[in-house]
């Protein structure tokens, strides 16, 4: 579309915009490689290049200074522990949200509007203020210390909006599709899997990414709810050095395993990002 | 008339057959002799004994099976440090129990002692390893044995969290523990009751920087005699400030003094040195000088804004870049901490031995006025006994195993890589305690010192406290308002556990 | 046979088989009778019960998850329960506790302040910039300047936490410090000094994408002819924003106020990693945090689930009415705002 577009002269001018725009988000980014490559900042230069630390953690192992024996939990476990976490958060979220948004979009059912009508409120309400009474609530069920009690918490708190999304999904594919395959013959469960689902793959992909970020991302829940080393997240190992006075001593290690981190996230970036911008339209907001 | 050629079935027969049947069993049933009620039950009973014996002879079988295999018990423990170098708190435990196990060995017994567990050092601090304590035991998977401050034995024997230990402690009295220093057993008292074993104890002295006392014109010998001045009572905390003033008046330094920058209870040795008291054994109760915490505030509000000596966020900072760099690097004169410290220092790299013999001086907390007493604090660490150990059957090993690492052998491991003191007398002349230059140094600082109190409430009494000096230093609060909140807070929510004094 | 009565009667085989025939028949039919009450409902609930155990599962999770902590969060906030985690009823001591907390006052202002500068700052401000300035110039740029502002939002937050932490040190050779020095600024010791700066930030950089995506939708539904129409009469870029732009994007923008103050009001994650409440006496606390510290920090082993519990009542309180009124006031909206918006 022809929105006035700038160009020559001005076009300067869309790139000076463009570039205060973006810089205060991106140059942190760049500060963060930078770091992970650089034997010391002398203030924001680097003084010299290195992948040394790097190689330092290729082994998983993190010494503590200070002590012998005692080590942070091994990079690779944390590794594991918070892809568990995420792809059970994922997997969970995707199968219960198209569940339950098919029988809300399709079926007629007493309650129907009242569950909807729940779900439309529960999804702007900041789940953040029932940590509390969450905690108690897994304790109660015996889940706590486990990253299954935070896989259980997040799903739980992240179900409304997924269902709502599931549902605007199925709204669109058209009864008349699924009609025609029942008449053809096709069981109930044979339209929904042949007919149905192909066309909402959109909506699986985007709740399924979603997700997978926001379980890859947790930290407030996992940090309130584990309290054994072995089953520390990558947010929670970060978080260490950052309070830990790691992330003063080593920076360059700590910057490493920062980026580590983020992989996912800038993979999805790069290539998801309009499954990513679709969620975030309906997206629990917020800081 | 009825029957037939014979052989051949009728329904009349079919008929006769069905109702003889029926009413030959009417009968049987009905003259059959009854059992007699009262030998029947007997029967039962007898009958239900059996198969309890048949019981337990199987459990008892399956245990002697099960000794013959060999089999495990495992003992969890906890403990924190949060400095890193204590780590031994925890594998002096996987010590003791190589050991034990070399010897049930030999001894031909078939058992394993097994530990598990987790030693918590920064970024977890003290706050967040009480709640996993509390939330482990509310799922029931408290540890048997956890380390913990001795002030929180109040709260913990109050709540049926531990259990006392005074039977387990006289079993072994001759193996070590009449050798302890009788002041740390004040330490574990509670309602009368020993409720812990001491792990370890320190003291917080004043550290100084002394090339900064050089630079400001100091000779070798003064400098060398001050923690003999502050012994005596001739340098106070007055005199502090004002060389504070002068080394970060003449630039020498950023921060006069740094102290903790967290909560935590080396701030009231201050309180102490201006003549408060925290404890009546007498009552009880906990105590609260109005006038000591007057001074007491009184006094860091003037360090902050009068003398500009303090950082008026030195509550708040970070433990590397406000309170270990700062000083390490010289850019402080002052440093109010721990002995432990030392050990911290130079396991991080921040300082080498022979840089910290160099530069670093440390004293006693001065008094608060001339010929005064000067003061430091003691926060023994100490091991319990969980509640769920003993249902579990492993109180009595779990406190085998604490005596073993009671033993100066094992505690010097820690001691001397921590640079924490000695808890038993012969622990002294341990070789590798005995090596340790200053450790022997510091010892006498333990005839000065205090504990903080064994009460349910401490925690209420230390937040308070905390808040209050935060405020004032940061200048949320005047001194006067600070000590107004501390006495409406305290009596808002602690009436019965405190007793105000002026 | 006859002269037989039925007693004289003889059984044959073929009796035999009659009554064994019979017998079957009549148990078919006793079975049939009972369970045919059953068939039906199967025939008309079957398809229910299909139905509710595709909903089954999700209601299970937001029942267990949502709505029992709820309550939960209500009544624990009547006890006086700490780590014994022993319900000691204590009425409505907490609440009047809340009133007279000295802290509290302060508390609540710094989360008003917090809630309305990140809002007009970056969660509507900012979003409002990027997306009108992205609306004008090509849309390949502008969708990649708003897919980088989506960064902070995706990114973990202890990782974002940490690279404005790094920024913001005191030193000279900070990246903050260093930028500002180039403009003739001071160095600052950020979080020391003027945290709220870097919560404020923090906070709006990672907010600004929920703005910026509600906006940029809005704005790519206005019709063309209006731009036209604008253009023939002469309209500069300006006149364009002021006149075309921001009058249709009224719904949106309360749609984003209201829903992003509900969130800032209730989120503290940030805040806790940057600065943990302080420096000082709760400085930069917001009232979230504050349940937060005083249920599960305490030094001195004493934490105060109840009194925690009774602070995120008062918020689970303004975020139930809130939720409400939004629902009320935005069902309607939330139809338009439909999840097949290409970007």
């Amino acid at each position: 579309m022809d929105r006035l577009n700038i160009g020559g002269r001005t076009g300067l001018l869309t790139a000076l915009v463009v570039i205060t725009l973006v810089i205060p988000v991106v140059i942190l980014y760049f500060y963060l490689g930078l770091i992970s490559i650089s034997t010391d900042m002398d203030g924001v230069v680097p003084e010299g290049f290195t992948l040394e630390h790097w190689m330092e953690i290729i082994d998983g192992e993190i010494p503590i200074a200070g002590a012998t024996l005692y080590k942070y939990p091994n990079i690779y476990l944390v590794a594991l522990n918070t892809f568990i976490l995420a792809v059970l958060v994922a997997g969970l979220e995707v199968v219960i949200s198209s569940l339950a948004g098919y029988s809300l979009s399709r079926f007629r059912f007493r309650g129907r509007s009242a569950i909807l009508t729940l779900i439309l409120i529960l999804h702007a309400f900041p789940g953040i203020t029932l940590l509390i009474a969450l905690f108690f609530v897994l304790n109660q069920l015996g889940l706590y210390n486990s990253l299954i009690g935070v896989v259980l918490v997040k799903v739980a708190l992240d179900l409304p909006l997924g269902i709502w999304i599931m549902k605007g999904f199925f709204d669109g594919v058209s009864w008349d599709m699924e009609m025609s395959a029942l008449v053809d013959g096709c069981t109930r469960l044979g339209a929904w899997w042949r007919v149905v689902m192909p066309n909402v793959r959109n909506g699986l992909m985007a709740v399924l990414i979603f997700g997978f970020l926001s379980g890859w991302a947790e930290f407030i829940y996992a940090q309130t709810f584990i309290a054994d080393q072995r089953f520390w997240t990558f947010s929670m190992l970060v978080y260490a050095f950052t309070t830990g006075e790691y992330s003063y001593i080593n920076p360059g290690i700590t910057a490493a395993i920062a980026l580590l981190y983020m992989i996912p996230v800038i993979l999805f970036f790069l290539f998801a990002q309009k499954y990513l911008l679709r969620i975030q339209l309906i997206g629990k907001g917020g800081a | 008339m009825m029957v037939r050629r014979s052989g051949q079935i009728t329904v009349q027969a079919i008929v006769f057959l069905l109702v003889g049947l029926l009413l030959g069993g009417a009968i049987g049933y009905l003259a059959a002799p009854k059992g007699d009620p009262q030998l029947l039950e007997q029967l039962d009973e007898k009958d239900s004994l059996i198969q309890q014996l048949q019981q337990d002879l199987q459990e008892v079988t399956q245990q002697l099976e099960a000794l013959k295999e060999g089999s495990t018990i495992t003992i969890t423990v906890w403990a924190i440090g949060p400095d890193p170098p204590s780590e031994y708190r925890f594998e002096n435990f996987k010590l003791a129990a190589d050991i034990l196990n070399v010897m049930l060995r030999d001894l031909g017994a078939n058992v394993t002692i097994e530990i598990e567990g987790q030693f918590f050092a920064r970024p977890v601090e003290w706050e967040q390893y009480r709640q996993n304590f509390y939330q482990a035991f509310e799922a029931g998977e408290a540890p048997d044995i956890y380390l913990t401050g001795h002030e929180d034995i109040g709260y913990l024997a109050a709540n049926d969290f531990i259990i006392p230990l005074d039977d387990y402690i006289e079993a072994y009295w001759d193996l070590i523990y009449y050798d302890f220093f009788p002041t740390l057993w004040e330490s574990v008292k509670y309602n009368g009751m020993m409720w812990a074993v001491p792990q370890d104890t320190e003291a917080r002295p004043l550290y100084f920087r002394k090339d900064v006392l050089r630079q400001l014109g100091w000779s070798e010998e003064e400098i060398n005699s001050l923690p003999e001045k502050i012994k005596n009572g001739e340098f106070t905390l007055w005199d502090l400030l004002e060389v504070a003033k002068e080394a970060v008046d003449a630039g020498l330094v950023e921060r006069g003094l740094v102290h903790r920058v967290k909560e935590g209870y080396d701030y009231l040795q201050f309180y102490i040195s201006f003549g408060g008291k925290l404890y009546n054994p007498d009552t009880g109760k906990m105590v609260f000088n109005t006038t000591a915490w007057g001074l007491t505030l009184d006094w860091f509000y003037k360090a902050v804004y009068e003398y500009g000596v303090i950082h008026p966020n030195q509550f708040s900072g970070d433990w590397d870049a406000d309170f270990h760099g700062p000083f390490t690097e010289g850019r402080a004169l002052f440093l109010s901490g721990g002995i432990w410290h030392k050990a911290e220092w130079i396991n991080k790299g921040l300082l080498t031995e022979e840089e910290f013999i160099e530069v670093v001086g440390y004293a006693l907390h001065p008094a608060s006025k001339e010929g005064g007493m000067p003061v430091t604090l003691s926060h023994p660490l100490v091991y319990t006994i969980t509640t769920q150990a003993r249902d579990r059957g492993v109180d009595k090993i779990a406190f085998l195993l604490i005596t073993l690492v009671s033993l100066p052998t094992f505690n010097s491991i820690h001691a001397v890589q921590s640079a924490h003191l000695a808890i038993a007398r012969s622990q002294i002349s341990e070789t590798k305690y005995a090596e340790d230059w200053f450790l022997s140094d510091v010892a006498y600082m333990l005839e000065y010192t205090t504990f903080i109190p064994n009460h349910p409430d401490w925690g209420k009494y230390s937040r308070v406290v905390f808040n209050a000096l935060r405020a004032v230093e940061t200048g949320d609060m005047t001194p006067e308002e600070a000590l107004d909140y501390m006495v409406s807070e305290l009596q808002s929510q602690i009436p019965d556990s405190i007793e105000f004094v002026e | 046979m006859s002269g037989d009565s039925l007693w004289q009667r003889e059984i044959t085989f073929e009796d035999i088989q009659r009554v064994f025939s019979t017998l079957k028949k009549g148990v078919i039919h006793l079975l049939r009778g009972l369970l045919s009450p059953l068939k039906k409902v199967i025939d008309k609930f079957g398809y229910k019960l299909a139905i509710y155990l595709f909903i089954v599962p999700s209601m299970g999770f937001i029942t267990i998850f949502y709505i029992i902590p709820f309550i939960l969060t209500f009544l624990i906030g009547f006890t006086s329960m700490d780590f014994t985690f022993e319900w000691n009823w204590i009425g409505v001591q907490n609440f009047i506790r809340i009133l007279n907390d000295r802290f509290a006052p302060k508390i609540m202002n710094n989360t008003l302040f917090y809630v309305f500068t990140t809002l007009t700052l970056f969660n509507v401000g900012m979003a409002l910039v990027v997306s009108i300035v992205t609306n004008h110039i090509p849309d390949y740029i502008g969708s990649v300047v708003r897919g980088i502002w989506l960064l902070p939002r995706i990114t973990p937050s202890t990782v974002y936490a940490l690279l404005w932490l790094w920024a913001a040190r005191g030193d000279n050779t900070a990246l903050l410090n260093w930028f500002l020095g180039l403009m003739g600024i001071p160095p600052q010791n950020w979080i020391l000094d003027n945290p709220w700066v870097i919560v404020i930030i923090v906070n709006g950089f990672v907010g600004t994408s929920f703005g910026m995506i509600v906006f940029t939708a809005a704005l790519k539904s206005i019709p063309e002819d209006y731009y036209r129409a604008a253009k023939v009469d002469g309209a500069s870029t300006l006149d364009i924003i002021r006149y075309v732009e921001l009058p249709m994007i009224k719904w949106p923008l309360l749609f984003v106020t209201a829903y992003q103050t509900l969130s800032l009001l209730t989120s503290f994650e940030y805040i806790l990693i940057l600065t943990d409440g302080g420096p000082g006496l709760y400085t930069t606390e917001v009232w979230s945090l504050y349940s937060y510290h005083v249920a599960f920090r305490a030094y001195g082993g004493v934490t105060e689930i109840g009194y925690g519990a009774a602070l995120a009542t008062v918020l689970v309180v303004i975020g139930i009415i809130m939720s409400l009124i939004y629902w009320r006031v935005f069902k309607f909206r939330e139809m338009m705002v439909e999840p097949k918006i290409e970007v």
